[in-house]
């Protein structure tokens, strides 16, 4: 009996011991050694400050690391990360003065990220490719609102098409000419990535869809702090619909004939925008999902637009989810990103893989929905926020090329009734 | 499932064909049940084989019960603010022989619990964190049936268990967004016991357990979709799968094993017994081409000792109860997904969670002859100790509380009338609550939900309950019964809770 109760006793005890001896293993880290690659743009080049900030790609968890040298380490968790480098530096460059010639120093800011980087092992190089901009470089047109969501017939629960548009902005504070300006694209999605062989990031754009601004040069002026508007039909659809826009004043409609039993809207009083080419021959419709990059720009006058579809296709292949080898794309074409004025990449919030334009281009995302659900991004736009507003009441809008932080996400299209 | 509810008449008509065998009538047996302070060895008496000296006589009991619970903010929002549950349930202990005994049990429960945020899933704190949580949520109607049945066989001094049970359920909403949830719970467990003296009974278990739940998410409504979450523990998701990811599937596997000592025949004396439990869940994207994504390791330790003594007037217990459990919450990382192929990167285990129960208990009381009042009081103290971490942004939860309570019980038979009551209170006071939360979006939802589970589980409160039950036995065979019973708890800033039960049941 006494040795029963002894037994017990000591179970009790290892009980209480197990209690006390359960430990955890810290999650594995790796060290990250980071270095910019930057093509210099004058004597000197040096980076004089900037972030690396690291979003942990499975948990959003964003590790912000302050520049300190050309080449350091950070230690980070291991995980797939996305990374963006946001900096300033400046280079020295000369100028005649008279018989002399003067040094000068010019500052600059550094941008560059990458997505998808594996950090694991313990130790990883990451070299990342960052792009100077002048502080002080002339402004262009921007891109100031993307209408892509469409309108909603809440009565018959269905979509409204017909009044999607795209708002271009003078940012400048100069009369610009709308002449030539191309509205483009993507040919790829945010929300899906594949080795697209031929890799063309780095120096073009990938599209679908160039359509361009009729005009001799002088046609369109556009007044410093004006916009245009091009859209899909511009007629006024409050009348088929009380909530939808009233584009009947739009500048520009693209108009892409469509089918006999779908054909598309010809206003005759808005001029229509040139086709230089389309992927689709029916409707375009600007990407309801949400997961294409837009863009605009100007093909050099030395290119006219029979040379651009003729020289400028982009017949890339990919490997395949089954891992096989795609035909080679048609319906493709390359934009060089030195015609790109601006671009903006949407991706659903919840869906975003990659950037589909150079981190020269646009260093991030913005988006019309948290999801890809068409009937969810109805009425929902992405307009760009105003930076500030000169004495004369002219809005300069924000662009710092990064569209996360350029453009207010998911709003109500500003044109909507 | 409507063929399992044929389950409990089954289980009734076992019981019956043991009926004849007793010798006590009920309202001696509803005596014995009241003296007894056999839950001061609830732990070891889980072994089929060691339960067999639970009672002398056979116990069927069949129940037909409603609950109504309001929990206000005194609610983790993951288990909704309020149920109504409609439950028949029967449960039967049956002396088939002198060497055999028959254990058995059935329930059909159709529930539904409200205003639930944060989790699309079933059994949440066996998920918790890896659920699906969405900021809409809303109220979840769910039906389970289970039954369970087992034998345990003495041949000389050993004694052989043996027990299975099934658990099914559905649970569902018929609003977007419209989970539905299928649940399915196996469990068996092995036993032996040996009378090493002449008072005493060593016996171990091994056990074992297979779960699943499977899981979907539709919208039916014109105008689009929410997204939901793949929650990952203290407000974190796994931002990557966020959106429109609606198809999960959880299995589940697990062992145990328990060791234990008691009085033979559940007799005065010492009892002990230590539990370890290891349970391993996976969680995987079924929508996403089977990805797995969340691993639960699971492991529970389980001890209990006890002292009781039955004399001819009287009983006194004292014990000890400890359960530990360490959850470790493993995440896969996935690599570049060019090609829509999610390689597996590697795994983190990046959520430690710990809960801790103590509870020190005494019980005294009289044992009485029918004609006068038997009665039993019961105090307790108890501990309660919950830590979780998530390691990546070292967001930190650890909260302990202690616990201080009486409980009295008391039976009267009035002629062919036995009346019993419960009256329990006790206040439950924080003791320690460290909450490390960096980087928490308080605006957002999933915020705003962490932090109101924080407050109640932190917070103090004042408890009481009672539960008044009539029996009335028209013959010695049998008993009809009403019980009905209320808890209620006050909280410093949770607000009020209130639970109304009422049961029909009928004993034999």
């Amino acid at each position: 009996m006494k040795k029963l109760k002894l037994f017990a006793v000591a179970l009790f005890i290892a009980g209480g011991f197990g209690l006390t001896s359960c430990g955890d293993d810290a999650p594995a880290k790796s060290d990250v050694t980071l270095s910019l690659n930057a093509n210099s743009i004058g004597d000197n080049f040096t980076v004089t400050s900037g972030k690396y900030v690291f979003t942990d790609v499975s948990t959003g968890l964003e590790t912000v690391v302050d520049y300190a040298s050309a080449s350091m380490v950070t230690n980070l968790f291991d995980g797939l990360y996305n990374v963006t480098f946001i900096g300033e530096a400046t280079y020295s460059y000369t100028v005649q003065v008279g018989t002399a010639t003067e040094t000068k120093t010019a500052e600059v800011t550094l941008q560059g990220s990458k997505t998808n980087i594996e950090v694991k092992g313990g130790t990883v190089n990451l070299a990342l490719k960052v792009y100077p901009q002048e502080k002080n470089a002339k402004r262009d047109f921007v891109i100031a609102e993307i209408f892509a969501g469409g309108s909603y017939n809440t009565e018959t629960a269905k979509q409204y098409n017909g009044d999607q548009y795209v708002r271009i902005y003078n940012n400048s504070d100069e009369t610009l000419y709308a002449d030539g300006l191309v509205l483009l694209e993507s040919k790829f999605a945010t929300t899906q990535k594949f080795d697209y062989k031929p890799d063309i990031l780095d120096e073009a754009f990938a599209v679908q869809s160039v359509v361009r601004v009729p005009g001799n040069g002088t046609t369109y002026p556009v007044l410093p702090g004006k916009s245009i508007i091009l859209c899909d039909n511009a007629i006024n659809h409050t009348e088929a619909l009380a909530s939808a826009a009233d584009l009947s004043k739009a500048d520009f409609e693209w108009y892409t004939v469509g089918t006999s039993s779908n054909p598309d809207v010809d206003n005759p009083d808005v001029p229509n925008l040139e086709i230089v080419f389309n992927y689709t021959s029916t409707i375009w419709l600007l990407n309801k999902q949400g997961n294409r990059a837009y863009a605009i720009g100007r093909i050099p006058a030395s290119v006219s637009a029979e040379k651009y579809v003729a020289d400028y296709t982009y017949p890339y292949t990919y490997t395949t989810a089954t891992g096989t080898e795609a035909k080679p794309a048609t319906n493709s074409y390359k934009f060089p990103n030195e015609w790109i004025i601006d671009a903006v990449n949407l991706s659903p919030k919840t869906a975003y893989v990659w950037n589909i334009t150079s981190g020269a281009l646009d260093l991030s995302y913005t988006y019309i929905g948290e999801t890809s659900s068409a009937a969810s991004n109805a009425t929902k736009a992405v307009v760009r926020k105003v930076a500030s507003t000169t004495e004369e009441g002219r809005e300069i809008l924000q662009d710092t090329n990064n569209s996360a932080v350029d453009f207010t996400p998911s709003v109500k299209a500003t044109l909507l009734n | 499932m409507r063929h399992r509810l044929l389950v409990l008449p089954v289980v009734c008509l076992l019981s019956l064909s043991a009926m004849a065998a007793d010798s006590l009538s009920v309202a001696e047996k509803l005596f014995a049940e009241q003296q007894s302070l056999s839950y001061f060895r609830r732990e070891a008496l889980q072994n089929p084989a060691l339960r067999f000296g639970l009672r002398a006589y056979s116990l069927t009991d069949i129940r037909l019960n409603g609950l109504n619970e309001q929990r206000g903010k005194a609610s983790l929002a993951q288990e909704g603010d309020g149920r109504k549950d409609y439950s028949a349930d029967v449960n039967s202990f049956v002396v088939l022989s002198d060497n055999i005994r028959l254990y058995g049990s059935a329930s059909y429960r159709n529930g539904k619990a409200d205003s639930v945020r944060w989790n699309e899933n079933t059994d949440f704190r066996l998920l918790y964190p890896y659920v699906v949580g969405d900021s809409i949520g809303g109220f979840m109607k769910d039906e389970e049936y289970t039954f369970a049945g087992g034998l345990a066989r003495r041949k000389g001094r050993w004694t052989i268990g043996a027990e299975l049970s099934y658990r099914a359920q559905i649970a569902y909403r018929d609003k977007d967004p419209r989970p539905k949830n299928i649940v399915s719970d196996l469990g068996g467990s092995l036993s032996a016991s040996r009378i090493v003296t002449g008072r005493y009974s060593l016996g171990v278990m091994l056990s074992g357990q297979k779960y699943s739940q499977k899981s979907e998410i539709r919208y039916l409504a014109d105008k689009g979709n929410t997204p939901v979450y793949q929650m990952l523990g203290l407000g974190m998701d796994y931002v990557r799968f966020a959106g429109q990811q609606y198809y999960t599937q959880y299995n589940g596997e697990g062992v145990g094993a328990t060791v234990g000592i008691v009085p033979t025949d559940n007799r005065s004396g010492f009892a002990t017994s230590l539990r370890v439990n290891y349970f391993h869940l996976k969680k995987i994207l079924t929508s996403l081409n089977y990805a797995p994504l969340n691993e639960n390791n699971d492991l529970t330790l389980g001890m209990e000792t006890s002292w009781i003594q039955y004399s001819d007037r009287w009983k006194y217990a004292v014990g000890f109860e400890g359960i530990y459990l360490n959850r470790s919450g493993k995440e896969n990382i996935f690599g570049d997904p060019t090609g829509n192929v999610y390689p597996l990167m590697s795994s983190v285990n990046q959520l430690s969670h710990q809960q801790l129960n103590l509870a020190l208990k005494a019980g005294f009381g009289k044992s009485s002859s029918r004609k006068e009042i038997a009665w039993t009081v019961s105090p307790v103290v108890a501990y309660r100790q919950v830590s979780t971490e998530y390691k990546a942004n070292a967001r930190k939860i650890d909260i302990s509380s202690v616990l201080g309570g009486i409980e009295g019980k008391a039976m009267k038979q009035f002629d062919k009338f036995v009346l019993s009551s419960n009256v329990y209170a006790g206040f439950l006071s924080n003791l320690t609550n460290v909450c490390s939360l960096s980087g928490l979006n308080t605006t957002k939802s999933v915020g705003k939900a962490l932090l109101a589970n924080l407050a109640y589980l932190s917070d103090n409160c004042f408890m009481a309950a009672l539960n008044v039950r009539a029996d009335f036995a028209p013959s010695g065979k049998y008993a009809y019964y009403l019980s009905a019973g209320w808890q209620h708890q006050t909280y410093t800033v949770s607000g009020e809770s209130n639970c109304l039960s009422v049961t029909l049941g009928c004993t034999f």
